[in-house]
C-alpha cells in the first residue's frame, strides 16, 4: 500500500512537471527568449545568480525530458510490478528526470555541472538495479570511470572560462564573448578560450558515448528494459545539449569543431556499421544510439544546430520507443511473410553518390548558409539507397508495392523538406548562428567535407558488408562484431582495477 | 492419420546409454547430448519436456543424476516443502505415507514425521564440484573465464543462427557449425586481447579434428581419459550453454527428409570444447599447477556420493506433496454419474487446462449445454498458409508430422494491397536495419513515434474492449475459402477428407448425441508487446490458436456432400446439426464465434440462445476468476491484453496438476479450480480401444511435457526458466537472452510463474486419471515404449478409476495396482 502511494506520487510529479515544461514553452513562444534570477549570490565569490533560463533549447528539451519520464514511469508501473526494486526504480527515475530538466533549464555552468552530475549519480544507481549481477555492476563501474574524465574535461572548462569571462553565468559570458569579438575584430582569439571549448567537447563526447568513449554503453543492457529507455533516449543527450548550450563560445573555435565534426561522424559511420552485425536487439539498438549521436555530434559540429536540437528529440522519442516495444517484433516477424532474395543494390547507388556528391558541391559554392544541411542531404541520400536491399517484390504485385514504395518515398522526401524548411527558420544556439549571408570559414568547409568523405567511405564499406565473401570483407565483419574488442579489453583492463569484483561468482 | 515420432526421437532414445561398461569415447560424448532438448523459435513457442531425453530412466535417478551437473538441485528447497506443510498444502498423511514408501527402498531414513522434519531442518548446500576448466579457474583466482568462454560461443552460435536480426550475415554461415566457427576463429582476435598469445597454435591442434571421432589424443594430451569423466565433463560443457544446445537441437529436428541425420549439436559441444582446450593448453604452458588441482576436484566432484540423504529428503517431500494433491483430486470425482439427457448445444473444448472453468460455468449457466473435452487441434493434420503470405505454419502437436496443406484464399479485393503492403514492409524494415538509412529513419519516422507512444499510452488508459480486440485478431473480414492439398499441392479427394474426418468423429465420442448447434472452440490468447505470446497459445496446434483448425472442420462437417459420404462409415449426421467454430479467449475468458453469418435461418434462434449463455457463462466466469486465478495480475482485464507493459497478462497453464481421462459427468459437478486437463471418454464406446490409445500416445505425452516444462522452470529457473522478462534482450528475432549474458533462456519466463513474492505453480507430476479396465491400460502400456517408460519410470502418476467399486487406484510401477485407501 506505501509503495502503491509513493509511485502515485512520483507519477503525480512527473505530471505536474509535463505540464509545467508544456506551459514553460507556451510562455516561450509568447515572449521569447529570457532569463530569471531566482536567487542572487552575490556575497560569494566568484557571484552569480541562479537563474533560469527560457529558451528553444530549454525548453523544447524540458518538454521532452518530461514527456519522456512520464511514459518511461507510467510503462513501469505495470512493467515492474511486484519487482522488488519498483520502488528504487522511481526514485532514481524522479532524480533523473528533475536532473536533466535542470541540466536544460540552467542559467549558469555551476548549476548546469551539478546537474550534469546528478544525473550521473543517478543513473549508476539505476544501472546496479540488479547489482548481484557481476555484468552489470561492471558496466555500472566502466560507464562510471568514464563519467569521471568527462566530468574533469567539463571542470576545466569552466574554470578556463571563468578565468577568461570573471562570471559562470551564460548570458554574462555571451555578451563578454560578443563584446570582446566587436572590440578585437577577430572572434576570440584566445588560447585559453581555445583550450576550455576542447574540454567542453571532450566533455560532450564522452557523455554522449563517442568512438571511442562509447564501448560502456552496448554493456548496460543489464539492466530492465525502462532503464535502457530512460538512459538511450534522455541521459545520453547531455551532451549534445552542452555544445548546444556553448555553441557561442565553442563556434569561433576551428579545433573544437574538428573534433567534432570527425569524431562524429567516424562514430556515426563506426556506430551504423557495428549495428548491422549484431544480432540481439538490444545491442542493435545500442550500437543505434551512438551512431545516432554521431551524427547529432557531426551536426553540431558543421554549425546545424537547429538540425540537432531535432535530431535529439526524434531520436530520443524513436528510442524510448524502440527499447519498451521490442515484443512486438516476435508478432511482426510471423506477419512478415516471405523469404527475402540476397540482392545487393549496386547500380542504384551509384547514382544516388553521384547525385549526393553534387547536392554538395552546388550548396558550398553558392549558399555557404546552407551548407551543413545539404551535408545532411547528402547523407540522407547515400541512406535512402540502402532501403532498396533485399527489396524485390513478387512479379504479381510488382505494380501495387512499387507504387506504395515509390509514393511513400515521395512522401517522405517531401516531409523532410517541409521540415528543413522548419527548422532553418528556427533560432538556436547564440543569436544569429546561422543567419542568411554569413559566409562559411574555409576551415569549416574543409571540415564539414573531410566529414563527408567519413560517410562515403563509410558507406563504401556497408556495401562490401553485405557480400562478405572477400578476405577484406570477412576481416571487416569480424572486426566490426566484435565491436574492435572493445568491450572484452575493457571488461579485462576493469579486472586490474577491481581484482575482487572480477569473478563470476559474487 | 497420426504419424507417430520421427524417426530421429526414437534414435535418440535408444541411444541413450543404461549401461556403462564397453562404453566408448563415441557414445560417452553423445550420452552427454541427452543433456540438450529442443526448443521452439517463439514465433511457435510450445511446451517442451527438458528431460525427455532421459524419459527411458527413472524420475528420481534423473533428478539426482543431472543435479551435480545442472549445479541446481532439481527439487523445490526444504524450506518450500515445509511451508507446504505448514499451511496443509501436505497433508499428514501423504507425508506418511511418502515417508512409508522411501524406507522401503531407504533403510536409513527414519520412518515417523517429527524425525524427518528433524532431518528436513538440517539441510545442506549442494556441492558443485564438477567444472570446466575455465569455471574452475574463476573459482580459484577470478579472471571471469567462464563467463568470457560462454559469451564467445554464444556470439557464434548466435551469428551462425540469425537469419532476420543481422542485416549482414555471418560469412561462414553455410559450412557447418564446426567449420564455420573455426574459419572465422583464424581471424577472431578476442582470445588474444585476453592474453591467450598462443591461441591460433593451440587452435591448429583441432586442424585435423573433423569431429569427435579424432578427439581421443586430444583428450590424453589434456589428462581426461576415464570414460566416467568424460561424460560429466561434457555434459557440464553443454550444461552451461544449454540454451543455445537446445537451439542446435531443434535445427536437427526441423531438418528437411533430405538432409536428415546431419549433426549441428555434435559441432557446438566441439567448440565448447575447444575454447576449454584452448584455456587448458595456456594453463599447461604456463601454470600447470591450477591443471593439477583442477583434474583432482573434477574426478572428487565424480566420484563423490552426491548428498543421498539430501535427495532422500527432497524425494520425500516431492512425493508427499504429490501425492496430497491428487487425493484431493480424487475425492471430488464423481464416478459413475449418469449423463445428463441429450444436450440441444455441445461446445468442444481443448483438453488445456484453461478450458475446465469455462466448461464449468457454460454448464452451470444452462442445462441446455455440454461440454467436451478433446486435442485442440481437432485431429486436422495439417499446416496452413495465411491468405496473404507465402509460408506455411504447422496447426498440430510438434511430435506429429502435417500431411494437409490448407490455404485460404481470401476472395475480397482488399486481399491485393494487405499483400502489397507486406511485401513493402522490407522496404520499410530497412529503414530501421540498414547503417545509413537508419539516419533517415531516425529523422523521418522518430517523431511519429511520439503519436505511437500517446498510442500505447491511451491504449493502457482505455484499452478497447474484450469484444472488439477478440474480432480484430480472430475476425476474418469478408468471404474467404480454404483449399487442401497434400504437401506437394496435390488436391486431396473428398474422399480421402471424409476418411480423417471419420476417424475424428469417432475419437469424439458424439456420433449419436450430436446436438443442434455443435461449436468447435479452439483457444487462442490477445495480448501486446508479448514475446511469450505463443505460449499462451495453444499448444496441440503447435503454438498457433486453434481458430484455422476449428474453422476448418467446422465448414468441412456442413458440407452436405462430405455429410452423405460419412454415411458409408457408418457416421450419420443428423440434419438439425449445424457445427460452429469459435474462439476461447484465454486472457478475458470470452467466446467468439467465427462463423456466425453462414449459419442457416433454420438455426437462427438456436444461435440467438447459445449465444446468450456464452456471454452469461463468461461473464460470471470472469467474475469469480477475479477472485481465484487472477491474483496477481492486472485487475483491470481489458489493460492486460491491450497494455503494452503487462509482463503477466494471464496465469496460462501454471498449477496444472492432473489429467483426467473420463466421462465428462463425473467432472461436471467438481471444480477443479483451472488445474486439470480433461479428455473426454467413455471406455464401453471405444471399439477396439483405439481412443485410448490415441489419447495415451498423443495428448497425454503433450500434457506431460507442459507439466515437465512448469516443473523444470520452477524448480531450477536458473537451468530450465526463461529468467526475468524486465531484462529480455530477444535474439535473432526468435529467442531471448538475459541481459547481455550470452547464453539462450529457454523455458517459461520468471513472471509465468511467480507473482514477485510467492511461486504460482506448485511443480508436481501429472496424475493421470483414466476411467478403463486395467487390462486395455496395461496393454497399451505394454504396447508403447513412450508410454512405459513415461508411467514405469514415474514421469507422471498413472490412476485408474474404477467405476464398479467405485474406487481410485494407483499404477505402481511394474504393472500392480494400489487401491487409494479413503481418508
Amino acid at each position: 500500500m506505501k509503495q502503491v502511494f509513493f509511485i502515485r506520487s512520483i507519477m503525480s510529479a512527473l505530471l505536474l512537471l509535463l505540464i509545467a515544461s508544456i506551459a514553460l514553452f507556451a510562455f516561450y513562444l509568447q515572449n521569447g527568449t529570457s532569463i530569471f534570477t531566482y536567487a542572487s549570490l552575490q556575497s560569494f565569490q566568484p557571484s552569480m545568480s541562479l537563474t533560469v533560463r527560457v529558451d528553444t533549447l530549454s525548453t523544447l528539451m524540458f518538454m521532452m525530458i518530461s514527456f519522456l519520464g512520464l511514459s518511461v514511469g507510467h510503462y513501469s508501473i505495470r512493467y515492474l510490478d511486484g519487482d522488488s526494486r519498483q520502488v528504487y526504480f522511481f526514485r532514481y527515475l524522479l532524480i533523473i528526470v528533475l536532473a536533466a530538466s535542470m541540466l536544460a533549464l540552467s542559467g549558469n555552468l555551476v548549476v548546469f555541472f551539478l546537474s550534469w552530475l546528478g544525473i550521473s549519480a543517478a543513473l549508476h544507481r539505476l544501472l546496479l538495479y540488479h547489482s548481484t549481477r557481476p555484468a552489470a555492476v561492471r558496466a555500472a563501474r566502466k560507464k562510471m570511470l568514464l563519467s569521471r574524465l568527462g566530468d574533469v574535461c567539463l571542470l576545466f572548462g569552466i574554470g578556463l572560462v571563468y578565468k577568461v569571462t570573471q562570471s559562470l553565468d551564460f548570458e554574462t559570458i555571451f555578451t563578454f564573448l560578443g563584446n570582446e569579438a566587436q572590440r578585437s575584430g577577430t572572434p576570440q582569439n584566445n588560447g585559453l578560450m581555445t583550450a576550455a571549448s576542447v574540454f567542453f567537447v571532450l566533455g560532450a563526447l564522452i557523455k554522449s558515448a563517442q568512438f571511442p568513449f562509447h564501448f560502456w554503453l552496448p554493456d548496460t543492457m543489464e539492466a530492465p528494459t525502462p532503464v535502457s529507455a530512460l538512459m538511450h533516449a534522455g541521459v545520453i543527450n547531455a551532451g549534445g545539449i552542452l555544445i548546444i548550450r556553448l555553441s557561442p563560445i565553442l563556434e569561433h573555435h576551428v579545433a573544437a569543431n574538428l573534433i567534432l565534426t570527425v569524431v562524429g561522424a567516424l562514430t556515426a559511420v563506426y556506430g551504423s556499421l557495428v549495428m548491422v552485425t549484431q544480432n540481439n536487439i538490444k545491442k542493435k539498438l545500442a550500437y543505434s544510439t551512438i551512431s545516432q549521436m554521431g551524427l547529432m555530434i557531426f551536426t553540431c559540429g558543421v554549425g546545424a544546430y537547429s538540425l540537432a536540437v531535432f535530431h535529439i528529440i526524434a531520436h530520443s522519442i524513436y528510442k524510448a520507443h524502440a527499447f519498451m516495444s521490442t515484443g512486438y517484433l516476435v508478432e511482426q516477424r510471423i506477419k512478415r511473410s516471405f523469404e527475402p532474395k540476397a540482392i545487393g543494390f549496386a547500380p542504384f547507388w551509384g547514382i544516388v553518390f553521384a547525385a549526393s556528391l553534387l547536392i554538395l558541391l552546388g550548396a558550398s559554392w553558392r549558399m555557404g548558409e546552407f551548407f551543413p544541411y545539404c551535408l545532411y542531404i547528402s547523407i540522407c541520400l547515400l541512406g535512402f539507397s540502402q532501403t532498396l536491399i533485399n527489396f524485390k517484390p513478387p512479379a504479381q504485385s510488382l505494380t501495387r508495392t512499387s507504387a506504395m514504395v515509390i509514393g511513400s518515398t515521395l512522401g517522405l522526401s517531401l516531409l523532410l523538406c517541409l521540415l528543413f524548411e522548419l527548422l532553418l527558420s528556427m533560432e538556436f544556439g547564440h543569436k544569429g548562428r546561422i543567419d542568411l549571408g554569413m559566409t562559411l570559414s574555409p576551415y569549416a568547409l574543409l571540415a564539414g567535407i573531410l566529414g563527408f568523405m567519413i560517410f562515403v567511405g563509410g558507406f563504401w564499406l556497408s556495401q562490401k558488408l553485405l557480400q562478405p565473401s572477400s578476405s577484406f570483407a570477412q576481416r571487416l565483419y569480424m572486426r566490426l562484431w566484435n565491436d574492435s574488442y572493445f568491450s572484452v579489453r575493457s571488461t579485462a583492463l576493469l579486472g586490474y582495477l577491481w581484482p575482487a569484483h572480477y569473478r563470476s561468482i559474487r | 492419420m497420426l504419424r507417430t515420432f520421427t524417426m530421429k526421437e526414437r534414435a535418440i532414445t535408444e541411444r541413450t546409454l543404461n549401461g556403462r561398461s564397453g562404453a566408448d569415447l563415441q557414445e560417452t560424448i553423445r550420452k552427454s547430448l541427452d543433456l540438450a532438448f529442443p526448443s521452439w523459435p517463439l514465433q511457435n513457442a510450445v511446451a517442451v519436456n527438458p528431460f525427455w531425453n532421459f524419459s527411458d530412466r527413472h524420475f528420481a535417478d534423473v533428478m539426482d543424476g543431472l543435479s551435480p551437473i545442472l549445479h541446481a538441485d532439481l527439487y523445490m528447497s526444504v524450506s518450500f516443502y515445509m511451508e507446504k506443510y505448514r499451511d496443509g498444502s501436505i497433508t499428514e498423511t501423504a507425508l506418511l505415507l511418502a515417508i512409508d514408501a522411501e524406507a522401503k527402498i531407504n533403510s536409513d531414513l527414519p520412518c515417523n514425521i517429527e524425525t524427518f522434519l528433524d532431518l528436513s531442518r538440517q539441510d545442506d548446500a549442494p556441492s558443485e564440484d564438477t567444472l570446466v576448466f575455465s569455471e574452475f579457474l574463476d573459482r580459484k583466482k577470478g579472471g571471469g573465464w567462464g563467463e568470457f568462454l560462454q559469451n564467445q560461443a554464444a556470439k557464434y552460435a548466435a551469428a551462425y543462427f540469425d537469419c532476420d536480426q543481422a542485416l549482414v550475415k555471418f560469412p561462414w554461415k553455410e559450412k557447418g557449425f564446426w567449420q564455420a566457427w573455426k574459419a572465422a576463429m583464424l581471424i577472431d582476435r578476442s582470445l588474444f586481447v585476453r592474453k591467450i598469445n598462443a591461441f591460433d597454435q593451440y587452435l591448429s591442434e583441432f586442424d585435423a579434428i573433423e569431429s569427435f571421432d579424432h578427439i581421443g589424443p586430444l583428450l590424453k594430451r589434456i589428462g581426461l581419459d576415464s570414460s566416467a569423466t568424460n561424460s560429466v565433463y561434457f555434459a557440464r560443457l553443454l550444461a552451461r550453454n544449454i540454451g543455445w544446445a537446445s537451439q542446435f537441437r531443434i535445427k536437427e529436428w526441423s531438418l528437411s527428409d533430405k538432409e536428415h541425420g546431419k549433426e549441428y549439436l555434435l559441432d557446438f559441444l566441439l567448440a565448447l570444447f575447444a575454447y576449454d582446450y584452448i584455456l587448458i593448453r595456456h594453463a599447461m604452458d604456463h601454470d600447470a599447477t591450477n591443471l593439477d588441482d583442477w583434474r583432482q576436484t573434477f574426478r572428487s566432484g565424480t566420484t563423490a556420493d552426491y548428498g543421498k540423504q539430501r535427495s532422500a529428503v527432497r524425494r520425500i517431500w516431492q512425493n508427499a506433496l504429490e501425492l496430497s494433491n491428487q487425493r484431493s483430486v480424487a475425492e471430488k470425482i464423481v464416478i459413475g454419474q449418469m449423463e445428463v439427457a441429450s444436450p440441444k448445444y455441445q461446445m468442444i473444448f481443448c483438453i488445456d487446462v484453461r478450458s475446465e472453468p469455462l466448461r464449468r460455468s457454460l454448464e452451470k449457466t444452462s442445462p441446455d449445454i455440454s461440454t467436451v473435452g478433446f486435442a485442440g487441434f481437432f485431429g486436422l493434420p495439417i499446416e496452413f498458409v495465411d491468405a496473404t503470405s507465402t509460408k506455411s505454419s504447422h496447426r498440430l502437436p510438434v511430435l506429429l508430422r502435417p500431411n494437409w496443406r490448407v490455404r485460404e484464399d481470401r476472395l475480397d479485393p482488399s486481399v491485393h494491397t494487405t499483400l502489397a503492403s507486406k511485401q513493402s514492409s522490407q522496404y520499410f524494415l530497412n529503414f530501421r536495419k540498414a547503417s545509413f538509412a537508419s539516419f533517415l529513419f531516425v529523422e523521418l519516422f522518430g517523431i511519429f513515434s511520439l503519436l505511437q507512444m500517446l498510442g500505447h499510452l491511451l491504449k493502457s488508459l482505455l484499452p478497447t474492449p474484450a469484444e472488439k480486440r477478440l474480432a480484430e485478431d480472430f475476425g476474418r473480414p469478408g468471404a474467404s475459402r480454404m483449399s487442401i492439398t497434400d504437401l506437394d499441392d496435390i488436391e486431396i479427394d473428398a474422399d480421402s477428407q471424409v476418411q480423417v474426418l471419420a476417424g475424428i468423429l469417432k475419437h469424439l465420442g458424439l456420433k449419436d448425441k450430436l446436438g443442434r448447434l455443435v461449436v468447435l472452440t479452439g483457444h487462442g490468447s490477445a495480448t501486446s508487446n508479448n514475446m511469450f505470446a505463443a505460449v499462451l497459445k495453444c499448444g496441440a496446434c503447435g503454438g498457433h490458436s486453434g481458430d484455422v483448425n476449428a474453422r476448418l472442420l467446422s465448414s468441412m462437417l456442413n458440407n452436405p456432400e462430405i455429410r452423405a459420404k460419412l454415411e458409408s462409415h457408418k457416421i450419420f449426421i443428423p440434419k438439425k446439426t449445424w457445427f460452429l467454430s469459435a474462439i476461447h479467449e484465454t486472457v478475458s475468458d470470452s467466446l467468439l464465434l467465427l462463423d456466425e453469418p453462414s449459419v442457416p435461418a433454420s438455426h437462427r434462434e438456436d444461435l440467438a440462445s447459445l449465444t446468450k449463455i456464452m456471454t452469461l457463462a463468461s461473464k460470471a466466469l470472469r467474475k469469480s476468476q477475479a477472485k481465484s486465478r487472477s491474483v496477481g495480475l492486472n485487475s483491470r482485464l481489458a489493460r492486460r491484453m491491450e497494455s503494452w507493459s503487462e509482463l503477466r497478462p494471464e496465469w496460462a497453464l501454471a498449477g496444472n496438476a492432473s489429467f483426467i481421462i473420463a466421462p465428462r459427468s463425473w467432472t461436471r459437478a467438481i471444480d477443479l479450480g483451472g488445474r486439470s486437463f480433461l479428455h473426454d471418454y467413455i471406455w464401453q464406446e471405444d471399439e477396439g480401444f483405439s481412443t485410448l490409445e490415441l489419447i495415451l500416445t498423443a495428448p497425454m505425452i503433450v500434457t506431460n511435457w507442459i507439466n515437465m516444462q512448469y516443473y523444470a522452470s520452477v524448480v531450477a529457473p536458473e537451468v530450465y526458466g526463461a529468467g526475468n522478462k524486465t531484462l529480455h534482450n530477444l535474439v535473432n528475432e526468435t529467442a531471448v537472452q538475459e541481459g547481455n549474458e550470452g547464453d539462450l533462456r529457454v523455458g517459461l519466463p520468471l513472471q509465468s510463474v511467480h507473482d514477485g513474492s510467492k511461486w504460482m505453480h506448485d511443480p508436481i507430476r501429472l496424475s493421470v486419471f483414466i476411467a478403463a479396465p486395467r487390462e486395455v491400460i496395461e496393454s497399451i502400456v505394454r504396447k508403447h515404449e513412450l508410454v512405459r517408460n513415461l508411467v514405469e519410470n514415474e514421469w507422471l502418476h498413472m490412476l485408474r478409476i474404477d467405476e464398479d467399486s467405485k474406487t481410485i487406484e494407483q499404477r505402481l510401477p511394474s504393472g500392480s495396482y494400489r487401491t487409494h485407501s479413503k481418508p
